[in-house]
């Protein structure tokens, strides 16, 4: 019956205005009114109630209906401000998030730079086990006829067993230099299994180093934008990062094409973006609505019942669910840039050809095409090129 | 700004934040202040509470349609009244102007005599079918239940009037035992002077009327 209802009123008004605003509008709105009651008692407020006369009833219904939606619309005139808010693109209120802003870039800043280091770096494997191999051909050309025995293997296999990736250079640099002289001593031939198990180690740990990299790369892509544009928050670094991606890959302007791909882009397809973005939007008005509530709980509280436990209480669970939505938040935001990125991948074709742009040879070829474009749409360009030719009869 | 060193910049942001979050306690600290300062003490409550619809008087007894509502700041300890059907049967103790919030103090179940108006009120417990047609507000005297007067020697209390020399009683209230509905309490309001004409219980007395108010 429930569900019935849920559906009936989805029907009714549009999901992303319900998810976005009215919903989160609904359940903020019922916390204060329900805190009131608690406060005042439960008891007394129906008692009261019932003494209403039923046209009364009926008025204060109506009245608390029109309220939700009115606020709940604020709410949805109110989301890009929202969006800024916690994106650390806003100074709301009077400038008192200042300090916060200023220090969440900088360190935002400096985790970039860690990040891009990290990312950046040379897996030193490679280079090891090629100096490696280098030493040991040159032993193993003035190899002495002494052949290993089965006790000078096992002790070599036990040295072998002894550099880890977690040795100092150094340590490591002498680990291997005492096992290259082996092969100054003994033949080569029989030293095989040696020279396998430090090459089968080395490429071991070259491949994990490898992926490791791949994975700092992909968190650094996937997380931050450009240096230029740190945001102060991890959520406006996630929409920062595919705001960019489409200027990134293919020198599309994101922000500016983004409505025109949404021409091109199949109602299945968009309901899938759809998702995580209405996910985001009310994961943020909730957000928002649990940080008024902690507000309402500590500053108007104490005119409704003088009790600071009670109030302090209140605006804790306040800042905690504030803190869990926000944290939906940023995982919906990060859902939506999977999506934004594959429609870029996916329709930007799409896009050129609604245009009547001719399809690129070359991806080289495309992103011309494109920053082409991009000057024309943002500042005018007077660029001349060729459109595509149609054959309409064909059409 | 981008000029200044980073750790200068980090205590400028860092006294930026503390700023920001002092003005924060600041005006939360001052509504708490405003709050308790605007209530007169702490403790105090937003409640819901009966006030009196009409004004009441002393000795009433009050119906549920006397109760109205109001909301407003009260102590938390002070006692008050919720439910308007918690009130209906009881007696003011008091005169309850309209509008003023009915305490519970100020009510009881029955009627507690007040010395300092000169005035008891005494029960008197008789069989039900000896008060049909009597209501608060009628004059009783208490006879015998072959009507002859209870006690013809006792000093006189009361108006004299036709029933054979005995004294007449305000009816204040009547209320019928809850454990025997063959019984029914009279409530007669007798000068605090006065011995007392009459067993308070006694299955030999019925109620005569002596005249309506």
């Amino acid at each position: 019956m429930f569900g019935d209802l849920l559906t009936k009123i989805g029907g009714a008004l549009e999901k992303d205005f319900l998810f976005g605003a009215f919903i989160p509008a609904l359940i903020f709105l019922t916390a204060i009114g329900l805190t009131i009651i608690l406060v005042i008692g439960i008891e007394p407020v129906s008692t009261m109630i019932s003494t209403l006369s039923t046209v009364n009833q009926i008025m204060a219904g109506t009245v608390a209906t029109l309220g939700i939606i009115v606020f709940a619309y604020v709410m949805t005139a109110l989301r890009g401000g929202i969006l800024r808010f916690w994106t650390g693109n806003s100074m709301f209120p009077l400038g008192l998030p200042w300090g916060l802003v200023k220090l969440g870039e900088s360190l935002q800043r400096e985790r970039y730079q860690h990040l891009r280091s990290r990312a950046q770096r040379i897996s030193r494997w490679p280079e090891i086990l090629e100096q490696f191999r280098v030493n040991v051909d040159k032993k193993w050309e003035h190899r002495p006829m002494a052949i290993a025995t089965g006790a000078d293997i096992l002790l070599l296999l036990s040295r072998v067993r002894q550099i880890s990736p977690t040795l100092s250079e150094k340590r490591l640099e002498r680990e291997l230099a005492s096992i290259i002289e082996a092969y100054g001593a003994f033949d080569g031939d029989s030293l095989c299994s040696v020279y396998e198990g430090v090459k089968r180690r080395l490429l071991d740990w070259a491949e994990e180093e490898d992926t490791r990299i791949q994975g700092d790369c992909y968190y650094l892509d996937r997380n931050y934008g450009c240096y230029a544009s740190i945001r102060a928050t991890k959520l406006g670094n996630i929409i920062d990062s595919y705001n960019h991606y489409s200027y990134k890959r293919y020198k599309i302007e994101g922000e500016v094409f983004w409505p025109r791909m949404q021409r091109v882009i199949p109602d299945s397809y968009i309901k899938l973006v759809d998702e995580p973005r209405i996910l985001m939007d009310f994961s943020l008005a909730m957000t928002t609505l649990s940080t008024g509530y902690a507000l309402f709980a500590i500053v108007i509280g104490p005119w409704l019942w003088y009790n600071f436990q009670l109030w302090l209480c209140l605006a804790i669970a306040g800042m905690a669910f504030a803190l869990f939505f926000y944290r939906v938040s940023v995982g919906a935001a990060f859902k939506l840039g999977e999506m934004i990125r594959s429609s870029y991948d996916l329709f930007r074709l799409d896009l050129l050809a609604a245009l009547d742009r001719p399809r690129p040879d070359s991806y080289q070829k495309e992103q011309e095409m494109w920053s082409e474009l991009s000057r024309v749409a943002v500042y005018g360009s007077d660029l001349n090129f060729d459109f595509k030719i149609i054959d309409r009869e064909a059409i | 700004m981008k000029r200044l060193p980073d750790s200068l910049k980090l205590i400028l942001y860092s006294m930026m934040i503390a700023t920001s979050i002092g003005l924060v306690v600041m005006a939360v600290a001052f509504s708490w202040i405003q709050a308790r300062d605007y209530h007169g003490g702490e403790h105090h409550k937003l409640r819901i509470y009966g006030v009196a619809a009409v004004s009441i008087d002393r000795s009433d007894q009050l119906a549920e349609k006397d109760m109205g509502f109001d909301i407003g700041w009260l102590p938390e300890d002070v006692q008050v009244v919720t439910k308007a059907d918690a009130i209906a049967g009881q007696y003011a103790h008091r005169t309850i102007v309209r509008g003023e919030r009915i305490a519970p103090d100020s009510l009881s179940k029955t009627l507690v005599a007040d010395k300092k108006s000169g005035v008891l009120i005494v029960p008197v417990t008789v069989k039900t079918e000896y008060v049909a047609g009597l209501s608060p507000g009628c004059r009783v005297a208490i006879v015998k239940r072959d009507l002859s007067t209870w006690k013809q020697s006792a000093p006189k209390r009361g108006k004299s009037d036709s029933t054979g020399g005995s004294e007449c009683y305000r009816v204040v209230a009547m209320i019928p035992s809850t454990k025997d509905g063959s019984s029914t309490t009279l409530y007669l309001e007798v000068n605090a002077t006065d011995e007392c004409p009459f067993p308070s219980q006694s299955d030999g007395c019925r109620p005569v009327i002596c005249q309506f108010d």
